[in-house]
């Protein structure tokens, strides 16, 4: 009995002495053994299907059949495999700093070549760039700007990090309140998430200075919403309180049949004629809303998957060794508008679909590798982007 | 009586527990209307070999007849319905029901009617069985929770009379019970003779088997050892055949007189608690000082005062030094030392090693700088287990495993490794085997011949008598009376005090 | 001989699931395993596991259990994160006193309030979970850049392994590590015994928020970063690690301290083979639910059931 339990002993004391060693070892090396070790790993990887050398890219949004994600997927990784390269996709990030360290940290470790992905703040980035920056790993943010000026600083000065694709929200509030004035449309209500929202908080500052430019005027306010039957309530009351009321503006939700919910107010009031609906991103009975004439305009993405797809595009050339820029990329996507039920019908027709390719596998060849494409820099996709956009229903 | 029909008969019952062989071949017959005792040290087989024909374990290997006919129960259910009833060591009711859901678990079918019990008529039976076997002042509606470990018992009696039983198995069940709950035992126990049924009695009291059985049967170390005829029955005999060599007639303290130093080492004042009321005394250096009285007395509770393991409502426990004990580590600080009544739940980890039963009191003295060198700790245990002559593998074996001597064994050489000056024994010997009994009667004369103190409780009147310098009989938590070591103390005028 | 090979088998148990864990996924992913860069992973991975899992071993010596112990970490980041607003050095400090405070009110709750520690710190999950929300105000406080370069690989091992060596040196070797084990084999025995339950019960949440709030600061320092969602893994890792190194929750001697530094191993392998495999969130949820599962199954001691108070 002793001795069994001496060994058991040794054996964990062995064991745990061995693993830390192991841990050691793999932190203690500098980067040059890292590059080796990454560099057998690519070898011992899988081969690409033209025989060159393979990369594999990590995108840390989920692919989880839902139409968005899976016409997102769909499309990366038609693009990631054109250029010769796999791609993986790890969900589950959401708002959580620590999940997307680990997110980053796995796929490092998983031997991913690029990463993208959407940080839920700016604090993380920083650690980010260190991991990617020791491991040799290229990354690029999908749908976020950094505000935090230090942190800016530090993640620009980086060689590994290629760029964000973004949406200007506050341009998008903008632009969503000056079709409104277009349309004669002067006072309005509006509903959103609660301050401190970054999203919302940058949107209501755009529509704060369309009003200041337009002389328009935010009359009412609801926030936080999660339920349909809040939006009616809060609808109702904008209604009854303010009988001059032009349009109600839904700035951003959560909850689901929000819009509807409040379309159906309009309607049951009988105000479908003096009082307008506007939103941003495409709700789903968009076509029906414009039918009825209650929706007034929309804007949004063009598709949601746009924004992974191009920084995608520009870290896989980064990964083939062809950076399409020593600065850090800038690619803003610009809002489209929508506002008659005939470019609503065929918006969906084309986005709702999740096997539409944003671009043509041809095109990808030809024009989105840059080892083929050599005129490929950032001047370049930002036209591409703006032709994409303007051809949204097309 | 000797041409009496046999019932029932086992032949070379065996069965092992892991490495031990609890029963090794032992055979038994049982004629009808007669009292069977069984009788042996702890890990004798006793309880082994009835929980088998109650049908509770299944033996190894051996074959079992009842009227002539193969039996082998799988349950106590079954064996229950083929008329053997077993009222077992352990507590076996169910706290949350009532008496009377008690008495008739199990059976409850009896009382259905549409689905629903009857409760009105099952708690009319259940009064008229405990009036039928002389139970008096139990309200059966009353749960278990609620009653005493005593009542308990009463009501698993019930529940064997209200099965009428064709083979009654008392296992060991008497130290649990008073003078009142053993006359009512007793009382069913002849009736059922009366009626030609027959029992079988297990008990560690040597004088109550010689007078309540007609044979005894005894076992040692899972061997048939000899069955004695009613004719021949001698404690000497017994105690030899039991301990396989002869046993000193007289066990207990051999001198008459009351001795001790002046110097006082633990004092109650005014002590109240639950069942206690101002109780004072005065504790000497090398005194043995008896407590005695019924189970209900709140004797029980005056170790735990002693050792600060209860809250008091008034009054304190203080020193020598006038300091009062406000805990046991404050206790324990004062060099005293505490082995409660249930030893498996108070003194003992049953499912951990000996080892870290032995050493926990002297964790303190072990460490050097909080380090507790792991060879030091093994060697103190093991000084101390051989002392005290613990049987073991060895120290790693687990407690849960040892017999109840050699439990106490343990709870012994934990506070003697301790180096306790005060030792608090409530029920030393309880349900121990007269082997080691002698050698806890040993080594208190030592500890008292050494100066030590020790404050015992006991349930067991002659060791009480036999062993203390003065006693303090305690009825309904109150001194009731006070006697000195004198060679002509009887039970007698003790148990007057008492009642 | 038979009980002897009986106990033997339950103990080797985890060993061999760590090999095999090791095993699989070296042979699954082509020899990935053991590739320098996901090493440091693993070193990563097992990090919070192994610290939180040490802590909590003292936890299940003594027969409780915490489901607070990832919000706890959650507030002691945020404490963290407004002390390094003022300076970074404070954050250390704020971060464990954080902790050292919300255990203190766990072992209030079990010990002087009565409650069962898994009703109990059930409840004050949620009352730390209220207090972060207050705290953060609905969203996230970052630390200033300068704090998340301390994060180096070398001060984790350290830590971890001075945690760990102090851990087995506290269980195994002093008397405090025997009187948790002791109270958590019957505490009343261990009453009677001289042990202060109460004092060793309310040391182990204390403990466990101290360490746990080191945790938090190392959060903060890996993540720049702190939110509700901080140490959200942590609970399901620690009691993963926990149980599948073969600590019984019922506590007593029947604990190892070898088995939270195999199980913690074991759920490190376990969490990066998955993703070497490339398995999704999901997935990984699935599967570490099954591995749970099969933990408990095989660790919970039937005959020796004891309620978890």
């Amino acid at each position: 009995m002793m001795k069994k339990i001496n060994m058991k002993k040794i054996l964990a004391a062995a064991l745990t002495l061995g693993l830390l060693c192991g841990c050691l070892v793999g932190c203690g090396s500098n980067t040059a053994q890292d590059q080796e070790g990454s560099a057998g790993l690519e070898t011992g990887n899988e081969q690409g299907a033209t025989g060159e050398e393979s990369f594999k890219i990590a995108i840390g949004f989920t692919d989880n059949g839902a139409t968005m994600f899976s016409l997102m997927a769909n499309n990366v990784k038609t693009m990631v495999e054109g250029m010769g390269g796999t791609v993986v996709f790890q969900g589950g990030i959401g708002a959580s700093a620590d999940a997307t360290i680990q997110f980053v940290e796995d796929q490092i470790a998983a031997g991913a070549d690029g990463i993208v992905f959407g940080p839920p703040s700016d604090s993380v980035l920083t650690t980010v760039t260190t991991m990617c920056e020791e491991a040799g790993v290229y990354w690029g943010i999908a749908f976020r700007s950094i505000t935090d000026e230090e942190i800016k600083a530090l993640v620009e000065s980086s060689d590994y990090y290629i760029g964000h694709c973004f949406e200007d929200e506050e341009k998008t509030g903008y632009q969503v309140m000056s079709n409104l004035h277009n349309k004669g449309i002067s006072k309005v209500a509006i509903i959103s998430m609660a301050k401190g929202n970054n999203t919302t908080d940058l949107r209501e500052q755009g529509a704060q200075r369309a009003c200041e430019e337009f002389g328009m005027e935010i009359v009412a306010e609801a926030r936080d919403l999660t339920q349909a039957s809040d939006a009616t309530n809060a609808a109702e009351s904008f209604l009854s309180a303010y009988s001059d009321l032009d349009a109600i503006f839904v700035v951003g939700t959560t909850g689901a049949g929000i819009h509807e919910a409040v379309a159906k107010a309009i309607e049951d009031a009988g105000k479908v004629e003096s009082v307008k609906l506007a939103t941003i991103d495409f709700p789903d009975s968009m076509a029906e809303l414009f039918e009825k004439n209650i929706l007034a305009t929309s804007s949004g993405a063009p598709s949601w998957g746009y924004d992974p797809y191009m920084i995608t595009a520009a870290v896989a050339n980064a990964c083939k060794g062809n950076r399409i820029s020593d600065m850090p990329l800038e690619l803003e996507i610009p809002m489209y508008d929508i506002d008659d039920a005939e470019t609503a019908a065929k918006w969906l027709e084309k986005y709702g679909n999740a096997d539409t390719l944003y671009y043509e596998e041809s095109v990808i060849k030809d024009t989105l590798d840059k080892s083929v494409n050599s005129g490929l820099d950032e001047e370049a996709m930002r036209n591409m982007i703006q032709e994409f956009v303007e051809n949204t229903a097309d | 009586m000797e041409n009496a029909k046999i019932i029932l008969t086992a032949e070379n019952m065996t069965k092992s527990f892991g490495i031990t062989r609890a029963l090794k071949g032992v055979p038994l017959q049982l004629k009808s209307g007669e009292v069977l005792g069984l009788i042996g040290e702890n890990g004798s087989g006793k309880s082994t070999l009835t929980s088998i024909i109650a049908g509770i374990q299944p033996a190894d290997a051996g074959e079992i007849r009842l009227n002539g006919a193969p039996y082998g129960a799988q349950s106590s259910v079954e064996a229950c319905r083929q008329g053997i009833c077993m009222i077992l060591q352990e507590k076996a009711t169910f706290d949350h029901l009532s008496v009377a859901q008690n008495i008739f678990v199990g059976d409850e079918k009896r009382f259905g009617r549409f689905g629903i019990l009857d409760i009105k008529r099952m708690n009319r039976e259940a009064e008229d069985i405990l009036k039928s076997i002389g139970i008096t002042g139990l309200e059966v509606k009353k749960k278990i929770a609620e009653c005493s470990f005593e009542e308990g018992k009463l009501v698993e009696l019930a529940r064997a009379a209200s099965t009428d039983p064709q083979i009654l198995i008392v296992d060991e069940t008497t130290t649990a019970l008073s003078q009142n709950g053993r006359n009512i035992l007793y009382r069913m126990m002849e009736k059922m003779k009366r009626e030609n049924k027959s029992i079988i009695f297990i008990s560690h009291d040597i004088d109550e088997m010689m007078e309540k059985c007609d044979r005894l049967m005894v076992l040692r170390d899972g061997d048939y050892i000899d069955t004695i005829g009613r004719g021949d029955f001698s404690a000497a005999r017994i105690k030899k055949l039991m301990v396989g060599r002869e046993i000193a007639d007289n066990y207990y303290r051999e001198d008459h007189t009351c001795s001790y130093d002046k110097e006082v080492v633990l004092k109650l004042e005014e002590v109240s608690t639950e069942h206690l009321h101002n109780i004072n005394l005065e504790l000497h250096r090398g005194e043995i000082l008896g407590f005695s009285g019924l189970a209900d007395s709140g004797m029980h509770d005056i170790g735990k005062a002693a050792f600060g393991a209860i809250r008091l409502s008034s009054g304190r426990v203080c020193d020598k030094d006038g300091e009062t004990v406000k805990n046991p580590q404050a206790a324990m600080h004062k060099k005293i030392a505490y082995i409660g009544k249930n030893r498996d739940q108070e003194s003992l980890f049953i499912n951990s090693p000996i080892k870290d039963n032995i050493s926990v009191a002297s964790l303190k003295k072990l460490s050097k700088n909080t380090f507790i060198p792991p060879r030091k700790e093994r060697e103190f245990v093991l000084e101390w287990a051989e002392r005290l002559e613990v049987k073991m593998q060895d120290i790693d074996q687990y407690v849960m495993e040892l017999s109840g001597g050699n439990k106490q064994k343990v709870a012994l050489a934990k506070w003697l490794g301790f180096g306790a000056d005060i030792f608090i024994l409530d029920c030393p010997t309880r349900g121990i085997d007269i082997g080691v009994k002698a050698s806890i009667y040993r080594l208190m004369e030592n500890l008292k011949a050494q100066g030590k103190s020790i404050l015992l409780i006991s349930e067991e009147m002659p060791e009480v008598i036999g062993m203390s310098d003065r006693i303090i009989v305690l009825k309904d938590g109150v001194q009731s009376g006070e006697f000195e070591r004198d060679e002509t103390l009887s039970e007698h005028a003790l148990i007057n005090c008492m009642v | 001989m038979e009980r002897l090979k009986k106990i033997n088998l339950k103990t080797v148990f985890p060993f061999l699931g760590l090999a095999a864990v090791i095993i699989l996924f070296q042979v699954l992913t082509g020899g990935k395993v053991f590739s320098i860069r996901n090493l440091k992973a693993i070193m990563n991975d097992s990090f919070f596991i192994l610290i939180g899992t040490v802590a909590f071993s003292f936890i299940m010596a003594v027969g409780n259990l915490d489901l607070s112990m990832g919000t706890v970490m959650a507030v002691s980041c945020t404490c963290a994160a407004f002390a390094s607003g003022i300076s970074p050095v404070l954050a250390i400090p704020a971060a464990v006193l954080a902790g050292l405070v919300l255990g203190c009110f766990n072992g209030f709750v079990h010990v002087h309030m009565g409650l069962g520690s898994l009703i109990g710190t059930m409840a004050t999950q949620s009352v730390f979970q209220g207090i972060l929300v207050l705290l953060l105000d609905g969203g996230t406080l970052a630390a200033p850049v300068s704090m998340l370069k301390w994060g180096s690989n070398g001060l984790k091992i350290t830590v971890m392994i001075l945690v760990s060596l102090v851990g087995a040196y506290i269980f195994n070797f002093t008397a405090y590590g025997k009187q948790c084990k002791a109270v958590g084999a019957c505490s009343e025995a261990a009453r009677l015994s001289g042990v202060s339950v109460k004092k060793v019960k309310y040391m182990t949440f204390i403990v466990m928020g101290g360490v746990v709030g080191l945790l938090g600061l190392f959060s903060l320092i890996r993540t720049g970063t702190a939110s509700a969602a901080t140490g959200g893994t942590l609970m399901m890792n620690v009691w993963c690690a926990a149980l599948l190194g073969g600590l019984p929750l019922s506590g007593g001697s029947a604990c190892r301290f070898r088995s939270a530094v195999i199980g913690s191993f074991t759920m490190a392998f376990l969490a990066n083979g998955m993703t070497l495999m490339g398995l999704g969130t999901h997935d990984k949820q699935l599967i570490q639910g099954i591995v749970f599962l099969a933990a408990i199954a095989i660790s919970f001691d039937r005959k020796n059931l004891v309620v978890i108070k």
